[in-house]
């Protein structure tokens, strides 16, 4: 009886179950928990009126705290900074991660050489991100940023320009963090590929590039977005690694201005993740700071979300553009 | 055949390896321009091998070594300064599974021309519409030309495939199993246009169907274990063979 219970993989199909419900649990007890410390942050309980005029002081509250500078209370630079920083590591990492991902996979002889470099990116997705940040500091800050300033800045120095930590300095290290990322996750797009489609299109005359260029890339688009969807959610939570390459607790004004290229790449900024170690433990009166850090979280959590939407988004058209429907066997 | 023949192939001496295997030896045979040439023989006799090798398709498979000569109007295609993009632009191939581009029915076609440089929309147009009457597909996919070509049967997705080929008029179409996923009405109608496109194309087929290479072919070149056994006109070889091997497979003792 019990010997038959183990045959037919019953305590298998409880455990394997009890993994899910696990995680489920605990993946919606961290959100709802998140929710419910920073829901209420925000209402105005020692406001006597209406509920009406109650919920507008809510949302107007809310407002304040998204929109706000820093010396208001508000996480506004916070939200930009986090924003900026992993729109350009996105432009950066893409073409690169995607170029290197089609040499390995499309251009690279097999053999003992290209195994060693995809065992080495592979295990650069390993490297602790503090490292990344100790690189960044003294490849990115001070040779680039310095042999940029000694170049170009000349006339302002000894005040570094690039040659001190910045927005450009944060996005590089993040995109060199989310390298490996990228490019194994579009080698495995690139894998998927039908041989077929490949020949078919030999078969019409195309040159290696013409199959590269009008069958292999568009067909694999869907995987880059997804490597950039990982990338992304990597990138907008590390703290550690970018504080030693731009990222402050709070910076003396936004990156932007408003003449070309409108981004004041050489700028310090600040982060939401930041924000939220900052408001966290830094703070001088922690039990007023506490529902801020929820506030906070929350916040990251929903551009985060927001950012993933708009990936998926685009995954879906390109994914119906170039639909794949295995042909009859 | 009183007509007079002129060869369009001539393979001499042609032998092909697989990572130290050898598929082809020593291969030597003209196919005639404008007809159905037929190879036959049984799985893994190095007929579909012997077909890519007249548009170098075997080069995009791993670790092949080719040697001898393959003159198509009298130039090697193996020489070192042919331009294989080019070479397979004139001879054109069709595989045994359907495979259109997830594209349109529109784009799949304008695919090669689009490739040779062809932008107008008109010309487009009208070069899209010819190849898909020259492959019998046009009266059912007029109304939906923009459609994704996944969505089309089996057997037209594999007469979209063969208007896709002749869309940049090839020279030599090669035919690789064309109708062996398909049902029986489709491979008829695939037979029926191998008989029409041989008035402007030369048309190799290798196929495993007896009947068929019968029904349709003009020359039958029979293969086994990578070496050409016989090559002769379709009627003769199947009615008189001159080899004993030919003979047991075409009437079934083997293979």
């Amino acid at each position: 009886m019990l010997r038959n219970w183990f045959r037919q993989g019953t305590p298998w199909i409880w455990l394997n179950a009890g993994a899910v419900a696990l995680s489920l649990l605990l993946v919606g007890g961290l959100l709802a928990f998140i929710l419910l410390q920073s829901i209420g942050v925000f209402w105005p309980g020692d406001m006597s009126g209406h509920i009406g005029t109650k919920l507008l002081q809510y949302l107007a509250n809310w407002w304040q705290f998204l929109s706000g500078s820093s010396s208001d209370g508000g996480i506004f630079p916070a939200i930009l900074g986090t924003v900026l920083m992993v729109l350009l590591m996105s432009v950066l990492v893409t073409p690169l991660g995607v170029l290197a991902a089609v040499y390995l996979h499309e251009y690279a002889k097999e053999g003992p050489l290209l195994r060693v470099i995809r065992v080495a990116v592979h295990n650069l997705a390993g490297v602790p991100s503090i490292v990344f940040g100790v690189f960044g500091l003294g490849f990115f800050v001070y040779f680039l940023g310095g042999s940029i300033d000694s170049l170009f800045y000349r006339d302002s120095l000894p005040t570094p320009t690039f040659g001190a930590p910045g927005l450009l300095w944060v996005s590089l290290t993040l995109a060199l963090l989310t390298l490996p990322v990228v490019i194994v996750a579009t080698e495995q797009g690139l894998a998927g590929i039908p041989k077929n489609l490949r020949l078919g299109c030999f078969a019409l005359g195309a040159t290696k590039a013409e199959v590269i260029w009008k069958i292999v890339l568009p067909q694999a688009s869907p995987a880059m977005v997804t490597a950039l969807m990982l990338a992304i959610a990597r990138a907008a939570g590390e703290v550690a690694p970018l504080v030693f390459v731009g990222v402050v607790k709070s910076a003396p004004s936004l990156p932007l201005s408003s003449e070309f290229p409108y981004l004041q790449l050489q700028q310090k900024i600040t982060s939401l993740s930041m924000h939220i170690y900052d408001a966290g433990l830094q703070s001088p009166n922690a039990q007023l700071a506490e529902p801020l850090v929820f506030a906070s979280a929350l916040v990251l959590i929903t551009l985060i979300f927001i950012l993933n939407l708009m990936a998926y988004r685009l995954r879906k058209r390109l994914n119906s553009r170039y639909r794949q429907r295995a042909v009859e066997e | 055949m009183t007509a007079k023949v002129t060869a369009k192939l001539e393979v001499q001496d042609l032998s092909l390896k697989f990572a130290d295997k050898t598929v082809l030896q020593q291969v030597n045979l003209c196919i005639p321009e404008h007809k159905i040439t037929a190879f036959i023989g049984p799985s893994g006799c190095g007929k579909s091998s012997l077909l890519r090798s007249f548009n170098r398709m075997n080069e995009l498979l791993e670790d092949t070594e080719t040697t001898g000569r393959v003159l198509l109007d009298g130039q090697n295609i193996y020489h070192s300064a042919v331009e294989v993009a080019e070479l397979r632009r004139r001879v054109g191939i069709v595989f045994q599974k359907p495979n259109p581009f997830p594209h349109s029915v529109y784009e799949n076609v304008a695919f090669g021309l689009r490739l040779q440089g062809i932008k107008q929309t008109r010309q487009l147009d009208e070069l899209v519409e010819s190849a898909l009457r020259k492959a019998a597909l046009w009266e059912e996919v007029r109304d939906r030309l923009h459609d994704s070509a996944v969505n089309l049967s089996g057997g037209q997705q594999q007469r979209l495939v063969i208007a896709r080929a002749i869309a940049i008029e090839p020279e030599v179409l090669l035919l690789d199993e064309p109708a062996s996923a398909l049902d029986p009405i489709s491979t008829l109608k695939i037979e029926e246009l191998m008989y029409d496109l041989k008035q402007h194309y030369t048309l190799i087929i290798v196929t495993h169907n007896m009947q068929q290479a019968a029904r349709v072919s003009d020359y039958t070149a029979f293969l086994n274990m990578g070496q050409l056994i016989e090559f002769d006109e379709t009627n003769k070889m199947f009615t008189d063979p001159s080899q004993r091997a030919t003979e047991d497979y075409i009437t079934g003792r083997f293979g």
